[in-house]
């Protein structure tokens, strides 16, 4: 085992702390820093696994791009606190997608984390290198390098971090579904503004 | 091929001169590493002040800062001390995480960005990354949120203004920034400063290139890393008499020193990347001197060693940035600052073309003609 694991395996941690964060807090603003936060940490995974290049990309669209769209969304309209459901089963049916992801990556990441110090294998690790991180790299002095290496980076990850990166994928899902949660909201008719009020009121009067 | 993104300094550590005196384990080269580059860091960050200080007073008729030290010369590591020890005040109803996490985003990332800029071409570089540039610009991408981030936990109309109104003129200018530099990249086909740099020594500073094109980049790439650092006459966010400090409002103490280092750090960052895009890096004078020097009797070895010697190039890069410090100086204290229209008008109805024509004429003028 090698330096660079050990950073991975305190980068996945950050990253299901900032999960669980982003879904429990009240605010929808600190809610929406924390996805950020979350998808950062996913950047500097990518980093950790060599492929500079969709480090890029994740951070400054992800972090950087989508994010902004995320912050102004939420500031334009009118959303301070969060509704929460108020029985567990309410909260159950609201969200079952993203606690079952949860579950699955904080299982997973728990399991190799335990796994990890069971065995040992992280005590070389303290001791010795940060890693050989050239290992997974076959680019043959091109200049363009980050190309080069974003073409064996599955190869790389599907053998090092194999039990993990699938749920990495789904990490993304989770994000989708709950920017969509963030802003998803039913508005209660007395709520609205009177001429939003009257005009719906008069719609239903006409359907009916 | 070089073990990239390796340890910090790692090349320069391992070359003879050091490594045959004494062998460096992994924890003492990143410790020295982080060392080196912090060290440079703080210490421009109160000297550049300071000269700012005292240029903008010689043009605006007065004096500057005298009393504190030798004409004036402490002044700054007092106003640090001071901001340190006054009280952290956090107004009532802020968001205590984002008021906290915010200023600490902004602060680490800001430092982060120097990683891949090298010192020297004898491998004084904290972070040799493939994607060099890139890796900056994904790192300044994450400003904004921040800043946006830091206006809404102030819980204050004008630091959420202010947040905005920064959010916005950060996207603007980052796009003409980065278009403008495309055709460099195509030219050297490296994303690292490192190769950008060497290929300049070889082949002659960028911004003195294709016709005026170089140049046109330049000036677009300056300008638009100029408004990043949302300086005057840039500084709408901010806007003193409007939105008091802008997003920085309701900061105070040690949390607004820090605000007053990432403002430095981005013009030294900003001025850094033209440096070393444009104005060929830590190369002492460009290839067209050397090859003028050679021809009036100095000897090529000797231009060539002097070219190559780490301290001159050293020197060479803080002299140049020193040199954009002053550039700045000279913007704050001569020009008013603009409109918010004007201001996003300015980046994409004028930089944002701009950038594009300089980049179609570099890339005509190295592959086609």
């Amino acid at each position: 085992m090698q330096m660079i694991e050990i950073l991975f395996f305190i980068v996945a941690a950050y990253i299901i702390l900032c999960m669980f964060l982003s879904i429990t807090v009240t605010k929808v603003m600190s809610s929406a820093f924390w996805l950020i936060m979350m998808l950062a940490g996913v950047g500097v995974i990518f980093l950790l696994a060599n492929s500079e290049i969709v480090f890029f990309i994740q951070v400054s669209v992800y972090g950087g791009g989508i994010a902004v769209l995320l912050l102004f969304s939420i500031l334009l309209t009118e959303h301070d606190e969060r509704v929460f459901p108020e029985g567990m089963s309410e909260f159950l049916r609201a969200t079952w997608s993203q606690v079952v992801i949860y579950l699955l990556l904080l299982v997973n990441i728990v399991y190799l984390i335990v796994a990890t110090l069971r065995d040992g294998s992280y005590k070389a690790a303290l001791n010795g290198e940060l890693g050989d991180t050239n290992i997974p790299v076959h680019s043959s002095g091109g200049r363009v390098g980050a190309f080069d290496r974003t073409l064996n980076f599955t190869d790389y990850l599907w053998s090092h971090f194999g039990n993990v990166l699938p749920f990495i994928g789904m990490l993304f899902l989770a994000a989708v579904l709950g920017a969509v949660k963030i802003v998803i909201r039913e508005w209660e008719i007395e709520e609205l503004k009177p001429e939003v009020k009257q005009r719906i009121m008069d719609q239903m009067e006409t359907e009916a | 091929m070089s073990q990239r993104p390796g340890l910090p300094f790692e090349k320069f550590f391992t070359q003879d001169f050091i490594s045959s005196r004494i062998e460096l384990p992994t924890w003492a080269m990143v410790a020295l590493g982080t060392t080196i580059l912090g060290t440079y860091v703080m210490v421009n960050q109160l000297v550049a002040p300071f000269l700012e200080r005292k240029v903008m007073a010689r043009m605006q008729g007065r004096r500057g800062p005298v009393h504190v030290g030798k004409f004036g010369s402490l002044q700054i590591p007092a106003d640090l001390l001071k901001l340190i020890l006054k009280e952290d005040i956090r107004p009532a109803g802020a968001d205590r995480v984002g008021f906290f996490m915010s200023i600490a985003i902004i602060s680490v990332t800001s430092i982060l960005s120097f990683a891949p800029l090298p010192w020297g071409s004898n491998g004084l570089i904290a972070g040799d990354f493939s994607i060099g540039i890139l890796y900056i610009f994904a790192i300044f991408s994450l400003f904004p949120p921040a800043m946006m981030i830091g206006g809404w936990a102030s819980n204050s109309k004008y630091a959420l203004i202010g947040g905005f109104r920064s959010a916005g003129q950060l996207i603007a200018y980052e796009i003409p920034m980065f278009v403008s530099i495309l055709g460099i990249i195509a030219v050297v086909q490296s994303y690292s400063l490192l190769d950008i740099t060497e290929y300049q020594a070889q082949h002659g500073w960028f911004f003195f290139r294709y016709w005026g094109f170089g140049l046109i980049a330049g000036v677009v790439f300056f300008l638009a890393g100029y408004a990043e650092t949302e300086r005057v006459p840039f500084d709408i966010p901010e806007a003193e008499a409007e939105l008091v400090m802008g997003p920085r409002t309701e900061f105070s103490g040690p949390r607004y020193a820090l605000i007053m280092m990432v403002e430095y750090l981005h013009l030294f960052i900003n001025s850094l990347l033209f440096i070393y895009m444009f104005m060929g890096g830590f190369d002492p004078f460009g290839h067209t001197v050397a090859t003028f020097l050679t021809n009036i009797g100095f000897s090529s070895s000797g231009v060539n060693s002097f070219r190559t010697n780490p301290l001159v190039q050293f020197l060479a890069l803080t002299g140049k940035v020193y040199f954009f410090v002053f550039i700045a100086a000279w913007f704050r204290s001569a020009l008013a600052r603009l409109r918010i229209d004007q201001l996003l008008s300015l980046g994409w109805k004028i930089l944002l073309p701009l950038s594009l024509v300089a980049t179609g004429g570099i890339l005509a003028g190295e592959f086609y003609l």
